[in-house]
């Protein structure tokens, strides 16, 4: 009851025209932690209980509005850009009044997602059993096709946008050995950097 | 404070009513600890002189929860660890595993202090524990890179570049740790300017033989200058 009353206080002196409104004269550091990896710049995040807005640089593990806010403060935090790698944010804990527990206890948090593609890998001159391609801890066995030494498309894991892929041979298949091309690369939005192609004999 | 006057009452009740009540002798706090994530056999949890193993669940990873074979009487202290091992972890563990506890309820305190949600028909000590995979380094040497940065990669995984040097050969560096039992397989994702540089012994899966040898530190990258 006495915060409800404190507060409609304080919308009446802002609605007098107090200049010292505007949710800058706290003392409650407003923070945001930062996960699911942000590899790029472009994601802003803006309070709308008081409209500040934060760029978020690449890499951050946390970010701090620069406007303090006081107790009983409303904060709604929000995703109002993302980078254009991010398929989509997902903001915990950020909207609340401002005190100690909601600010610093149940800190604000932001997932973002990164987009991912696919990537296939060619395989060319496949007649034997026992092949396997990896790309890192991917592990993709591959059966040789009905048509000795026809080709052969692998889909491997997806792979993040911006991230690297570099396709490996952890086992070869009998009686042959595999070459590979453009294993590696980085994928772009619009898709692997490079043709991946495997070629055995 | 309705717990409080309740319990008192039930102990008084229960005086005046010995023949009714079953086991009659003090109460007792049953220790029971719940693990995540048990993957593998081997974990051995103790405390108070008492053992538990710890066996994996019907579908492995699954919680299992184990109680000890004797409850503590009130006002013991417990300190609930992986036998020879410590709440970090160690001791007997499972294969390829390492299982911890940093969280509250904490794995020690005294009986009857801390009370599980069901304390007021049956009370109890609850621990937590934690279990994941162990990681073992991926690491190797370059020979050869005078000038000029190499960006090798394992997958998708982990990524690192390296820079020439006219004073170091060969040139030590490691990838991101791999887990048991995943496969990994370095690979060049940028080449240095003016150089080729191939990956040997860079292949594989953490097995059995990688864990016992601590890890891979022998994948060998040999640059040559473009000619």
């Amino acid at each position: 009851m006495k915060s409800s009353t404190l507060y409609a206080g304080a919308v009446l002196a802002c609605a007098l025209g107090l200049s010292a409104c505007g949710g800058g004269s706290g003392d409650l550091a407003l923070t945001v932690s930062i996960a699911g990896g942000v590899t790029k710049d472009g994601l802003t995040l803006r309070n709308e209980g008081n409209g500040e807005e934060i760029a978020v640089p690449a890499g951050a593990g946390t970010i701090v509005f620069k406007k303090y806010l006081s107790t009983d403060d409303e904060f709604n935090i929000v995703t109002k850009t993302v980078p254009s790698n991010v398929e989509s944010c997902t903001v915990t804990n950020g909207k609340a009044r401002a005190n100690y527990y909601t600010v610093y206890t149940t800190v604000p948090s932001v997932f973002c997602k990164i987009k991912t593609h696919p990537l296939s890998v060619t395989v060319n001159g496949l007649n034997g059993t026992g092949l396997v391609l990896v790309n890192g801890s991917d592990r993709q066995a591959v059966t040789p096709p009905a048509t000795a030494g026809a080709q052969v498309s692998v889909p491997m894991a997806p792979i993040p946008e911006d991230g690297p892929y570099g396709i490996a041979v952890l086992s070869s298949p009998t009686n042959q050995t595999c070459t590979i091309n453009g294993g590696s690369g980085t994928m772009t939005a619009t898709g692997p950097s490079t043709t991946p192609v495997v070629t055995c004999q | 404070m309705k717990f409080h006057f309740a319990r008192p009452v039930l102990v008084l009740a229960a005086s005046l009513t010995l023949a009714s009540c079953g086991g009659g002798g003090n109460e007792t706090y049953p220790v029971k600890v719940t693990i995540t994530n048990v993957l593998y056999e081997g974990l051995v949890l103790t405390t108070n002189g008492q053992e538990v193993a710890v066996h994996v669940a019907p579908k492995a990873g699954d919680p299992v929860v184990v109680t000890f074979p004797n409850g503590l009487d009130y006002g013991t202290y417990y300190n609930v660890i992986p036998k020879n091992g410590t709440a970090a972890g160690g001791g007997s563990q499972p294969a390829h595993q390492n299982c911890s506890t940093n969280s509250f309820p904490r794995e020690y305190g005294t009986a009857g202090q801390t009370a599980s949600l069901e304390s007021a028909r049956k009370p109890a000590i609850e621990v937590f524990y934690n279990c994941v995979i162990k990681a073992y380094p991926l690491s190797g040497t370059i020979t050869g890179l005078t000038s000029g940065n190499l960006t090798l990669i394992n997958g998708s995984n982990s990524q690192i570049t390296i820079a020439g040097s006219t004073t170091t050969s060969p040139l030590p560096f490691s990838l991101g740790s791999v887990p048991f039992g995943t496969s990994f397989g370095v690979t060049v994702l940028a080449q240095p300017a003016g150089f080729t540089c191939t990956v040997a012994n860079g292949t594989g899966e953490m097995k059995q033989a990688q864990e016992d040898a601590g890890g891979v530190t022998n994948v060998a990258v040999t640059c040559k200058p473009n000619s």
